[in-house]
């Protein structure tokens, strides 16, 4: 029985029976009227449609307050690192900025080269980028003799169009530095450092994309516990690693916002199932990831999953027409990436950047060697695999303690004391994490399938990482790929967890337990920055 | 919703008092060094080593020595300052740090200036092979040199006599070089935005977590 048939009041069941029989004039007559009341609804229906004005005011009306302020703190947090981190002392900001440059004055995609600009090459040396980075014990420029040098070199107006590349940045996709060729743009009367704090505002935006997506994402996942999505949407506004990142000309910050917005697509869907705007939303939310950085293709295997789950749901109440939202959204997915394999194919670069790199790198040794590397770099070695990562701990001394605050070009640490007091702070959090996942199985075993989807998202992004690392090993011999910053796209993972902790502290302490996290987040933060400015100013 | 007021009053009550003994405290110096020039690299070892050389005058209140190894994933740095046969200081860096030109090596706090010392440095296996910076001791490869066949750069670091706050007008003065927008001013623009982030999310906290 159709839902509409059963939902018959018995007031409508006396009409229907009290109706002429078939066939009668009576019956045509009504049929007729019937007819052109519906034919009259159906126009004041169009009549009254909204306008896109009216749309949008009502949708943002529905935005709930607390994820827009989570999403402002995210951008105040990213402007304040914006500030504090010294010019081009974020990893590869040099060649990111290169890019930005090259494609706004050039109007075509840089080359591998690390010929920067004149102007580019005068900034960096007047700022001593290269005394400065990777020596702790080397401080930013700090006499104004200094300053004026620097000054008057960026007022000679060098040129800015003699730049031939962008060194590791140009394996990238165009999108995020199409984006920050605005602000480039919009400071072009103003210094090279104008243009740069400029890009750097436009990240930090990007940041209050993130919290905002994080707190609907966790909205979705936990809709039982509205304070706890707060407390995720706050800890991820006040994260100093997305600050950090966000506060540089870095495609990780606009990653992290296009990873977000997918997870809550994906959790919409699981929660209210999947429509044809829903699988618009994901499909172009995807494209624009794949042309963001190479990165979101470890992402794109758990979500194809969602989606091809979603459509197998929604079968139920749109029949086949499920599956042409599948199909629409892959399609819509994947036409940048073709269109991205012919450009470099074309130009000679190797068809995915550094995914075709992940490819060749099955072809270089065994897979199975390849795979322990991989399981390695993140996890103890199991009995059997070769020592790829000799006296050390990569979970604990390259994740976590990395995790806890590695700043500028990743030569601003914490103390090790410190570490060990995050971990105490961290394996708390992730009792409390247990005890809920524990409190609500029931639930869990009924989401199974999502939480399938989100953990093959997640082993996705981290084969493709550790991939590069295992290709950069065999190739270089060098194991400098443990950044913490490249599981930014999984931060919707980390609130969730982070609230479900707070939520298994008990109805009695879970609100103060998720009120001290976020302070732990705060303190995290300023601390961070505190110790940033003491490298680069003390 | 009153444990939430009490938790987000102790907690920020706690990060205050936090950042005011931080920023009582000194900042590490450079007290000494053993006067070998650290540039360029001339050495490289998967580790697994250790190399002793003359650590020259260890000045008093030493309690972090910085040695010229770098890398991106590090080894863990062992080092023991003698005097004689005995130990003046020793301690050691856990494994992961970097990406750096140098290694900072916490150590037990020297009570006094000792001269004529000898360092030894032991690193352990590493990931990958980094590079020793320092003067070598002989004409060889990179590789052939290894940690022995180069005299390190060690610096000793202590802390000052100049607390962070009292430092802070000149930290100030500092962070408006180099920067757009420039000036000192920019410290107070960043202290208000900060102050903006903590009010907001403490608002935002009390007001939703209820």
């Amino acid at each position: 029985m159709s839902r509409r048939a059963s939902s018959k009041t018995p007031a409508a069941t006396k009409r229907t029976t009290k109706a002429p029989a078939v066939g009668t004039r009576s019956f045509e007559r009504r049929r007729q009227a019937s007819k052109k009341q519906t034919v009259r609804k159906q126009a004041r229906r169009r009549r009254s449609v909204p306008t896109p004005t009216l749309h949008l005011r009502e949708t943002l009306r529905r935005i709930p307050r607390a994820a827009l302020l989570c999403a402002l703190i995210a951008c105040l947090n990213a402007a304040c690192w914006s500030i504090i981190t010294p010019p081009f002392q974020v990893p590869d900001e040099p060649a990111h900025f290169a890019y930005v440059q090259q494609l706004a004055q050039n109007e075509r995609l840089p080359t591998a080269g690390e010929s920067y600009s004149a102007e580019e090459g005068l900034v960096l040396q007047g700022l001593h980028q290269e005394a400065v980075q990777w020596h702790p014990e080397v401080h930013t420029i700090s006499l104004a003799s200094e300053q004026h040098k620097l000054q008057a070199d960026m007022d000679e107006r060098l040129p800015r169009d003699d730049g031939q590349g962008a060194g590791v940045a140009a394996s990238q996709p165009p999108l995020y530095y199409v984006l920050e060729a605005i602000p480039y743009g919009l400071g072009s009367s103003g210094t090279l450092l104008d243009q740069l704090e400029l890009m750097r505002l436009l990240s930090a935006l990007m940041a209050a994309v993130t919290a905002f997506f994080v707190f609907l994402f966790v909205r979705e996942t936990l809709p039982s516990i509205p304070w706890a999505w707060t407390v995720g949407g706050l800890c991820v506004a006040l994260a100093p690693l997305l600050g950090f990142m966000s506060g540089a000309v870095n495609p990780d910050a606009m990653l992290a916002s296009v990873s977000a917005a997918t997870f809550y697509c994906l959790a919409r869907g699981f929660r209210r199932g999947l429509t044809r705007n829903l699988a618009i939303a994901l499909g172009a939310v995807s494209a624009v990831g794949f042309l963001t950085k190479l990165n979101f293709i470890g992402l794109a295997p758990g979500m194809v999953l969602g989606l091809v789950l979603l459509s197998l749901r929604a079968r139920r109440t749109y029949g086949r027409a499920a599956f042409g939202y599948l199909a629409l959204a892959l399609a819509i997915a994947v036409s940048p990436v073709f269109l991205y394999l012919l450009v470099n194919l074309a130009s000679g670069r190797p068809g995915l950047g550094i995914v075709s790199d992940t490819v060749e790198s099955w072809h270089t040794g065994s897979v199975f060697r390849e795979l322990s590397h991989i399981w390695q770099f993140y996890l103890p070695r199991l009995p059997g695999m070769a020592n790829d990562f000799p006296g050390i701990s990569t979970t604990r001394q390259i994740w976590f303690d990395r995790g806890v605050g590695l700043y500028g070009w990743l030569d601003t640490s914490f103390p090790v004391w410190v570490d060990n007091v995050a971990l105490v702070a961290a394996g708390l959090i992730a009792l409390l994490y247990i005890r809920s996942l524990v409190v609500v199985r029931a639930v869990l075993r009924e989401r199974l399938v999502e939480f399938v989807v989100y953990l093959v998202m997640t082993i996705g992004l981290l084969v493709l990482i550790g991939a590069s690392s295992y290709l950069n090993v065999a190739k270089e011999g060098s194991g400098g790929w443990a950044h913490p910053r490249y599981l930014l796209p999984l931060l919707p993972l980390l609130a969730a967890v982070l609230a479900m902790a707070a939520r298994g502290a008990g109805r009695r302490w879970g609100l103060a337990v998720g009120a001290l996290i976020v302070v732990l987040f705060l303190g995290h933060d300023i601390f961070s920055q505190l110790q940033v400015i003491a490298r680069f100013y003390g | 919703m009153r444990s939430v007021q009490i938790a987000l009053v102790a907690g920020l009550t706690l990060v205050v008092i936090a950042i005011g003994v931080t920023l009582s405290r000194a900042p590490l110096s450079v007290a000494g060094t053993n006067s070998i020039p650290a540039h360029p690299p001339v050495g490289e070892t998967r580790g697994n080593e250790q190399s002793c050389q003359q650590g020259g005058t260890v000045p008093q209140s030493t309690s972090v020595i910085r040695v010229s190894l770098s890398a991106d994933v590090g080894p863990k740095v062992s080092l023991r300052v003698l005097f004689g046969s005995r130990v003046l200081t020793q301690g050691e860096r856990s494994a992961g740090w970097g990406e750096d030109e140098t290694v900072s090596v916490p150590v037990r706090r020297v009570s006094h200036t000792v001269h004529n010392t000898l360092i030894c440095t032991t690193v352990g296996p590493s990931v990958e092979y980094f590079q020793i910076r320092g003067t070598p001791r002989r004409a060889a490869s990179p590789r052939a040199l290894g940690l022995r066949g180069v005299l390190l750069r060690i610096e000793y670091l202590r802390r000052g006599h100049k607390s962070w706050w009292s430092l802070a007008s000149s930290v100030a003065h500092h962070m408006g070089f180099g920067h757009a927008p420039g000036g000192a001013w920019i410290l107070y623009l960043l202290l208000a935005l900060m102050l903006a982030v903590v009010a907001l999310a403490s608002g935002l906290a009390l007001r939703e977590l209820r």
